[in-house]
């Protein structure tokens, strides 16, 4: 990191990067989103035992929050399924006519690390399917050298066997072992971009303000008309270059062979991604997203040092565009995988080991922090209400579960008797319980708006599993615990006395090559 | 499409916000027992709490019907009482009505368990095994008719204390000048409701049996106190201060003993013994 330059803290990953008195910030910057979340729980335990009473306020105050909560973002997950629904009846290369899109290239990353021929051909097969020129789509196969030379025969192998059909097509193979480097997707793809850049947009002397990078997951499936869509809303964006575009994740590739327990996680995942766009201002991009190629070239592409690469690179933008930089929603959809192990267990430790790579997200809070403050550009406003939304995220996921389903329960065991003879006492879980029972239409709503995403039913199964497509919904209150409020707990501990998390590669098992 | 608007989201952000702040005061009245009653208007109520361990009990409250206990039903939570004097009755066919009377105060809660006793109690007479020509389903096998035996010699180390310890062990079982009472011994902890004459007016002491006859022996058992008193033979009482405490008379003989041996309540009558079943 050169002090000299304007934003030599780009890229600062944890507080070991730094020295003197900007490390010692930024580790308490680290310490934050878990201090806040024990001393909530802790706060919590600690009025059970003392003040019961209050707890039991408490503990009322959240349960209606809750429904309350639920009704705001069941308004807003309403509103944007419809806006799916909608994007996805509109003939976007239709909308395209007008525009002067055809300078437009896609640069398509697919990082690419243990996965199955199938797996990838079947993404590739996807972008194939895409109503769109294929010539105007350049695909980069990302490979990592520590994957071993198998893997890179595999890569070679899609290369051989679908790089004929695109305007461009590389593989890449980032190194192993760069120092300074966190082995995972983002020093991947970071890689692979400037390897694009190299390779094909200049070979080709392609402008980089006319390129749109697309950085997907290795099961990223996209809907038909995906890049039409996302040339639209780059064409009509006000500020094109100051913008990146996040479609919504959905989990149908192979959705119907998915446990229960796997797929209401990953709607709860699209669900949330989907109410996050109906507030814009709250959107980072996450997961498979779109960034044009200048300013990610500008900001040093993804950061090689970080888990969450993807929401971070919106960070990246945000500071050093002085908070001049925003997400468009594009209320269309890309599939991939729901979580799918071998067995039982190893689904339920795999959705659990994701969830903790996704809620360590809060490793943002301390970057946007420290970056809030060596920024003086950046409007305060902006400053504030971002490191709120950040932090209140990550509070409320973590705090909220388990405040609701456990510990705002305490005052009834620890209480003592003195508070167990009072009318509260006995009133605490029959109104606690009330309020969350009504919270139950939130799930009503989303078992309707589920039924509506999934892909058609396979022959080889039966009515009876569609009835549990609607059923699985009650396992909700225990998923935001266990897959939710926990791995994200850990994630925070992680950060919070720095044992930091390496990123971890979600496997990819399927029984079923479905189509979307 | 466009997404929704600031305005909508903030209109529905706005409402969410005032129904919050509206519910908020109305639902914490409601938690801590405040309730509209036409006439009086705002009410700060009580409530009361019935366990029947029994299923097929049917409880009433002032002469009306609450519900009848069954197999996933044991607890009766009954709220919105104004405070003041309630009168609960469990009954259940083949056993003895439970009556009690109860102080409900305002915020607060009294529980009460039934106390169900069978009216018909019967005392078995033990025929030790080895004292007849071929053993049968009425006899006691040697060794246990043994085992109660001695219970009842003098020196036996299974002979009744005095003072007995009971769970939670702050309730001591004293038995004194032919009294037989319940202390609550530990100062720092509310006392269980049954020391309570109202939920906020706990005593430390349970008079069991005070003085109309003398008690020679007690114990705890079955939920309730078992004392002898030379006047009247052996009596299962239940340990409430609340009137009125349910009492029957287990085995009206006079100078008739009783001991408590591995969890059977035997009794003897001069050299015989009974074991009292039904309970």
């Amino acid at each position: 990191m050169d002090p000299k330059d304007t934003y030599w803290y780009l890229h600062v990953g944890r507080a070991s990067d730094l020295t003197g008195r900007d490390r010692v910030y930024y580790r308490l910057f680290e310490m934050l989103p878990g201090v806040l979340s024990i001393a909530t729980l802790l706060l919590f335990v600690l009025l059970s035992f003392t003040r019961p009473v209050w707890a039991a306020y408490l503990t009322i105050i959240f349960a209606i929050y809750w429904l309350l909560k639920t009704v705001y973002l069941s308004a807003h997950l309403r509103h944007n399924f419809k806006r799916v629904r909608h994007n996805l009846s509109v003939d976007w290369n239709e909308r395209l006519k007008n525009l002067r899109h055809q300078e437009i290239t896609h640069l398509v990353i697919f990082p690419f690390y243990t996965e199955g021929y199938e797996v990838v051909a079947e993404s590739i097969r996807g972008l194939l399917a895409s109503q769109y020129d294929h010539k105007r789509i350049a695909v980069v196969i990302a490979a990592e050298e520590r994957a071993g030379k198998a893997q890179r025969a595999v890569a070679d192998r899609i290369a051989a066997d679908f790089s004929g059909s695109f305007g461009a097509f590389i593989v890449t193979e980032h190194p192993a072992g760069i120092p300074g480097e966190l082995p995972g997707k983002g020093s991947n793809i970071s890689y692979a971009a400037e390897e694009a850049r190299k390779r094909i947009l200049d070979v080709q002397q392609i402008p980089y303000e006319k390129v749109i990078v697309s950085a997907f997951d290795i099961d990223t499936v996209v809907y038909p008309q995906y890049f039409s869509c996302l040339t639209w809303h780059f064409l009509t964006s006000e500020r094109p270059e100051r913008t990146s575009f996040q479609p919504i994740p959905l989990y149908n590739n192979n959705i119907w062979e998915a446990p229960m327990l796997s797929r209401v996680i990953a709607y709860s995942s699209s669900f949330w991604q989907m109410i996050q766009q109906e507030r814009p201002e709250r959107l980072a991009t996450f997961s498979s997203h779109a960034v044009p190629f200048k300013p990610l070239r500008e900001v040093g592409y993804w950061q090689r040092n970080v888990v969450s690469e993807d929401s971070r690179i919106f960070w990246n933008l945000f500071v050093r565009y002085d908070g001049d930089y925003d997400v468009v929603p594009m209320a269309y959809p890309v599939s991939m995988d729901a979580n799918v192990a071998s067995n039982f267990w190893g689904t339920a430790r795999n959705i659990y080991l994701q969830h903790r790579r996704w809620t360590y997200g809060a490793e943002n809070i301390p970057y946007i922090l420290f970056a809030f403050l060596k920024n003086p550009r950046i409007p305060r406003a902006k400053k504030m209400r971002a490191a709120f939304v950040q932090i209140e995220g990550f509070w409320s996921l973590t705090t909220n579960p388990l405040v609701l389903f456990a510990v705002g329960w305490l005052p009834l065991i620890v209480g003592g008797r003195a508070f167990n003879a009072t009318v509260l006492s006995y009133n605490l879980p029959l109104i606690a319980k009330g309020f969350l029972t009504v919270s139950l239409f939130g799930l009503v709503v989303s078992a309707a708006i589920a039924m509506q995403l999934v892909p058609e039913r396979p022959r080889e199964y039966g009515r009876f599993h569609s009835l549990m497509h609607l059923l699985q919904w009650i396992l909700v209150p225990m998923t935001m615990v266990v897959f939710s409020a926990i791995p994200g707990l850990d994630a925070q501990m992680r950060l919070m006395f720095g044992r930091y998390l390496g990123f971890w590669v979600t496997p990819k098992n399927r029984k079923l090559a479905n189509k979307v | 499409m466009q997404p929704m608007s600031r305005r909508r989201r903030r209109l529905y952000l706005y409402a969410l916000v005032a129904v919050f702040v509206l519910c908020l005061p109305l639902v914490m009245f409601y938690a801590n027992g405040y309730r509209f009653q036409s006439g009086t208007g705002f009410v700060l109520t009580g409530g009361v709490i019935i366990t029947i361990s029994k299923s097929d009990a049917v409880l009433s409250i002032n002469g009306a019907q609450v519900g009848t206990s069954g197999f996933l039903r044991h607890n009766f939570y009954v709220d919105n009482l104004s405070p003041g004097i309630y009168q609960v009755l469990v009954t259940r066919e083949g056993d003895n009505p439970w009556h009690r009377t109860l102080v409900v105060e305002p915020e607060l809660v009294t529980d009460a368990q039934a106390f169900l006793i069978p009216v018909e109690i019967t005392s078995v007479r033990l025929v030790d095994a080895a004292k007849v020509a071929s053993s049968t389903a009425t006899t006691t096998p040697h060794a246990t008719y043994e085992l109660y035996r001695k219970a009842f010699l003098p020196t036996s180390s299974t002979s009744t204390p005095l003072v007995a310890l009971h769970k939670p062990v702050s309730e001591v079982l004293a038995v004194q000048g032919g009294d037989v009472s319940v202390l609550w011994t530990d100062p720092d902890t509310v006392p269980p409701s049954r020391f309570c004459l109202g939920p906020s007016s706990c005593g430390t002491e349970i008079p069991v049996e005070d003085g109309k006859q003398t008690a020679v022996n007690a114990e705890f058992y079955g939920g309730g106190i078992v004392y002898a008193t030379k006047e009247g033979g052996v009596f299962l009482k239940e340990i409430d201060i609340r009137p009125e405490p349910l009492s029957v008379q287990l085995y009206p003989v006079r100078g008739a003993e009783f001991r408590v041996v591995n969890g059977h309540l035997i009794v003897k009558d001069g050299t015989a013994l009974y074991e009292i079943t039904g309970l």
